[in-house]
């Protein structure tokens, strides 16, 4: 477990940030600004620093760079609501690990903590300094064998938050199945849409690590402004070929999965990542590459947009390789090639498909095994809207609540939510309501109690406009004997956070208070 | 009333008969009876909450709970909870940790087995100027 520190000046951000990765076992220290942040890491060592980029004072990126003047090692995440392209470079160019857009998912936050730290101590982070010192590994066309160790692609893969996918690498020489080096894949929920990235480059290492990073770095910033496939891509060539050097020649697929029409708009670049789409009841059915060979060598690209329609139950392959004689990129062979590979494989095991894309391009270019192959399996189930919204509002009144209770029964018969899941979910929002009524109003006030049921899902959420809170003076209560549970303090955020799989509050003094609450709720039965 | 209160020789049962969630006055009405209990001249000196009837419990009622269990000990009473259902017992064990300060029987009597020995209510209240 590490001793991070977070650097914030939004609070209900940083509780919520504090509050996950206390709960993973790690000792979080906090600051309100970059100067406080120095301040407290000159009083003691940190593993990991997650950092705004933008705060009052100096900024996210100022105060890592005079850190790791101290700390070379010192691993790092930035996470900005703000970020430019250039900022994203800037981030890498000083060593940032990662670099995540607000608003994210906690688990994606998470998944990046335990990511970041689990690269060896040797792994000082990937660094756009390391990209530009190797251009031996850039220039040359023929890759060495995968560097050993865990930390050799460890950023590159972000579990993705919104689909359904599995990803894998065919069998290596160590039995391992790990996808490959060079090889990057992401899912950014873009307000709706969902943006599937899967990328690959011949860089090694570190090298490798920067690049991906960068890369889901800048895109995950260009879909909060335009996601469509054309401008995204534009926009990611031009900064790769004005700030990287030597050029990286990145391939990559991008498809903007837009649930309400049923359709993938998607661009496919450079012949080191192949797709497919594969529909039930029906072949095959290759995805069209751009003529562009690849991005990041030339600043200005012809591209155009591919559409096909999508819907529940089709499945997106999509096969990468950092290695340059990728058998499939000669057309001949290509064209004959995916259909020959998707009739007879197993399409839910991308380990297996990795295997059988091995064999069939062993036999027909009479290459060597491809143990970098890395194939991810997509399941392109659009979100459907929301199955169910309710919204009460009401005046603090003991009839009012009952009015609330009745509602969340009826969405629970609807959603054929167990018993028992049914009680915590209703123990949880009380909790949440009975603050609001407690704490939220010196007299009477409004709340609003919001319930969504999407994806078998319940997102509760009770909002008040009323005196709000400071976060930072909430402690969980000591449980140590129950001197805890005899005072007001902290007990029912407590227990919210004991019953649901996600909560957040958002609170200001003066300003009322929002507590956010999501539990899955599994399987209906059948 | 969400509250029904029996009355024996060494005991006084409270059978929670509503969920205490349902309402907001739930755990002051609980906070009213065991006060009740815990100030009165005469009467049995134990208390066994009896949760077989309900599902939820929030948790300022078990923040009342918690306070009169330390005052009964202090006063060298008990009380003792029963019939919680499995869901009920999680909750109260493991991310409440009441374990550690209450004890929870299946039955009232396996509870009244475990009881402390009755003492006159001269002797408890001699008992109570003494303690801290």
């Amino acid at each position: 477990m590490a001793k991070i520190l977070l650097v914030d000046d939004e609070r209900s951000v940083k509780w919520a940030l504090q509050q996950i990765l206390a709960a993973d076992g790690h000792t979080v220290e906090t600051a309100n600004s970059g100067e406080e942040g120095l301040l407290k890491a000159r009083e003691q060592a940190f593993e990991l620093v997650i950092s705004d980029l933008r705060m009052p004072g100096i900024s996210g990126l100022e105060m890592i760079r005079e850190l790791k003047k101290r700390q070379p090692s010192l691993r790092t995440i930035i996470c900005s609501a703000y970020g430019s392209m250039e900022s994203v470079v800037e981030a890498m160019r000083l060593g940032v690990n990662d670099f995540l857009v607000k608003p994210f998912k906690m688990a994606l936050m998470k998944e990046a903590v335990s990511q970041i730290l689990v690269a060896g101590d040797t792994e000082m982070g990937p660094s756009l300094r390391a990209l530009e010192l190797e251009e031996e590994l850039a220039e040359s066309p023929a890759r060495p064998a995968r560097s050993p160790g865990p930390a050799a692609g460890a950023p590159e893969f972000l579990p993705p938050p919104a689909l359904p996918c599995a990803c894998a690498g065919a069998e290596d020489e160590r039995g391992g199945a790990a996808p490959g080096e060079g090889v990057f894949f992401d899912v950014v929920e873009a307000g709706g849409p969902q943006v599937i990235l899967f990328g690959s480059s011949p860089l090694l290492g570190p090298c490798a690590g920067a690049l991906s990073c960068l890369i889901r770095g800048a895109l995950r910033n260009q879909i909060l402004r335009d996601p469509r496939p054309r401008p995204a891509l534009l926009a990611l060539n031009e900064m790769l070929w004005k700030f990287c050097h030597p050029r990286p020649s990145v391939s990559l697929f991008y498809g903007l999965l837009s649930p309400q029409e049923e359709v993938l708009r998607y661009l496919l670049i450079g012949d080191r990542v192949r797709g497919a789409l594969r529909r039930p009841e029906a072949g095959p059915e290759p995805l069209a590459a751009e003529t562009s060979p690849v991005l990041g060598l030339f600043p200005g690209l012809m591209l155009t947009e591919r559409t096909v329609q999508v819907s529940q139950g089709d499945r997106l392959v999509l096969l990468g390789t950092a290695r340059v004689e990728f058998p499939v990129s000669p057309p001949g062979v290509e064209e004959s090639f995916m259909p020959q590979l998707l009739p007879e494989t197993n399409w839910l095991d991308p380990r297996e498909l990795a295997r059988q894309v091995q064999k069939i391009a062993a036999e027909r270019t009479n290459t060597q095994t491809l143990s970098e192959l890395t194939v991810t399996v997509i399941e392109l189930s659009p979100s459907p809207p929301a199955e169910a919204h309710r919204e009460v509002r009401f005046s603090s009144a003991e009839q009012n609540l009952r009015t609330v209770l009745s509602e969340l029964g009826r969405l629970g018969q609807q959603a054929q939510i167990p018993t028992d899941l049914m009680h915590d979910l209703t123990t949880a929002l009380v909790e949440a309501v009975n603050n609001a009524q407690t704490h939220a109003y010196p007299e009477e006030g409004e709340i609003t109690v919001k319930m969504t049921l999407s994806n078998r899902e319940l997102i509760l959420e009770v909002i008040d406009e009323g005196v709000g809170f400071d976060l930072q003076s909430y402690h969980p209560p000591d449980l140590n004997g129950y001197e805890g549970l005899t005072t007001d303090h902290g007990r029912s955020i407590y227990l919210i956070q004991q019953l649901m799989d996600r909560t957040l509050i958002e609170t200001r003094p003066g300003r009322g208070t929002i507590v956010h609450m999501a539990k899955g709720l599994g399987t209906p039965p059948s | 009333m969400s509250i029904e209160i029996r009355e024996t020789e060494s005991f006084t049962a409270l059978d929670l008969q509503e969920d205490l969630i349902s309402s907001p006055s739930h755990p002051e009405e609980l906070r009213k009876v065991l006060e009740g209990l815990l100030q009165a001249p005469a009467g049995p000196p134990h208390v066994l909450i009896n949760f077989s009837r309900i599902q939820m419990v929030n948790v300022h009622s078990w923040g009342v709970i918690a306070r009169y269990a330390r005052e009964f000990r202090h006063r060298h009473r008990d009380i003792k909870l029963v019939g919680l259902n499995a869901r009920l017992q999680a909750h109260f064990a493991q991310l409440l940790h009441l374990s550690e300060v209450l004890e929870t029987y299946a039955t009232e009597e396996e509870a009244l087995a475990n009881l402390a020995p009755p003492v006159s209510r001269v002797e408890r209240n001699i008992l109570w100027k003494k303690s801290p």
